[in-house]
């Protein structure tokens, strides 16, 4: 070993090419798993062989067990940043909007998306109202007196609509009078379009 | 005799700035701290990616689009290309540049098969109306695969430049340090291939 950089890591070449081996095995057990399955314990195990050989290349291919424990302190610093900052925007992103708790599990017993889990909620939807519906309908529900949307306000008829009317309209769009609005069934969960729909009853309907 | 001192400075780069304080080559602490950016840099673009993906679970719908044969066979085409490079690194380690070039060659070829299965699987995404805009989902698709093909692009271009030199029996660490960003490449496709197209 007379190069300056060699990390003398004293494996044949042998040695790479059953790491490789098992590499390749590992990821047909992750492809036949998703082909079969997709529960969330399936996901978890193909996460956990995605773990697996990210580990092996790291210690096998990249040598990282012959480097000094600062060099790996490095890249587990790096690691600890991200995951501080996936934790700590949990609660902002994956809970926001009412989140359907159970996640992937619930969305497979619910594959078409058309159901609400919970009550709908005026107070989240005025959150969906803001960021999805108020660039049309505006902030005052008129939709610029009906020019660029609905006026929920003046045109008493709309909201006169029963909900299932109005959610099949919030989800699939609807062209009408020149106006043309989006289907947000792929954008926003049954909740959020439920949530919606209370707030804009709460906010612009006529009280009983 | 003072201006020959001066050259030979000059022509052996290598020895003189070579190790850092801490006995390390100075090459192999810097591509861990470099690594470690890249950690921060692909680690930040997926944690938003996997908090959008919980968030929207129907995303899994979208996922399905993706060609799983596609995925696959680039995922079998990064590991092999990282099992030459770790080969060239090898022979690098035993001070046969001209194995460990043609090994690095191998590798590039690699990243080649991999650069033109993703240019079709962009091609069939994109004529499909699958685009960035089309969605969240596909605007991280693209951010994620595209990001992960420039670094294709860019350990390609490392790995050639080195490979011309070991070829030459030249700056033979220099395959180590090429090599370890590579299998650091691979890694992260080790992570992207399940989460944009197994887990649908």
């Amino acid at each position: 070993m007379d190069s300056p950089t060699a990390t003398g890591s004293g494996h044949g070449a042998g040695h790479y090419v059953r790491i490789w081996a098992v590499l390749l095995g590992a990821l047909v057990v992750s492809l036949v798993l998703g082909a079969i399955t997709n529960s969330p314990w399936a996901i978890a195990i193909i996460f956990a062989v995605a773990t697996a050989k990210a580990a092996l290349v790291l210690a096998h291919f990249m040598h990282v067990k012959l480097e000094p424990r600062w060099i790996r302190l490095i890249g587990a610093g790096a690691v600890a940043v991200v995951g501080v900052f996936f934790i700590g925007l949990v609660p902002d992103i994956v809970y926001k909007f009412g989140f359907v708790p159970g996640g992937i599990q619930s969305a497979q017993a619910n594959p078409a998306n058309t159901v609400a889990k919970l009550p709908p909620d005026a107070g989240r939807g005025a959150t969906v109202y803001a960021t999805f519906c108020l660039a049309c309908h505006q902030a005052d529900g008129r939709g610029k007196n009906g020019t660029l949307a609905a006026d929920f306000v003046s045109d008493a008829s709309r909201l006169a609509k029963p909900d299932s009317e109005l959610l099949a309209s919030i989800a699939n769009g609807r062209q009408a009078n020149g106006l043309s609005m989006p289907p947000w069934k792929d954008a926003l969960t049954a909740q959020q379009r439920a949530d919606a729909l209370a707030y804009i009853r709460t906010q612009f309907g006529r009280k009983p | 005799m003072s201006s020959s001192a001066a050259a030979t400075d000059l022509h052996a780069p290598e020895r003189a700035g070579d190790y850092t304080s801490t006995g390390l080559p100075t090459g192999r602490v810097a591509i861990w701290w470099f690594l470690a950016s890249e950690i921060a840099i692909f680690g930040g673009a997926v944690a938003c990616y996997l908090l959008y993906r919980l968030h929207h679970p129907e995303w899994a719908e979208q996922a399905a689009h993706t060609v799983n044969a596609a995925g696959a066979f680039n995922t079998v085409v990064l590991l092999t290309s990282s099992l030459s490079a770790v080969l060239a690194h090898h022979a690098a380690e035993q001070g046969d540049g001209k194995t460990a070039a043609r090994w690095i060659n191998w590798t590039v070829l690699g990243g080649l098969v991999f650069l033109g299965v993703k240019a079709w699987e962009y091609a069939h995404e994109i004529g499909a109306g699958l685009v960035p805009a089309k969605s969240l989902f596909w605007s991280f698709y693209f951010l994620l695969t595209g990001l992960h093909a420039l670094h294709v692009i860019g350990g390609m271009t490392a790995l050639y430049v080195v490979g011309r030199g070991a070829a030459r029996g030249q700056h033979l660490g220099r395959v180590e340090l090429a090599a370890i960003y590579w299998h650091f490449v691979d890694v992260v496709w080790i992570f992207l291939f399940p989460l944009l197209y197994i887990a649908s």
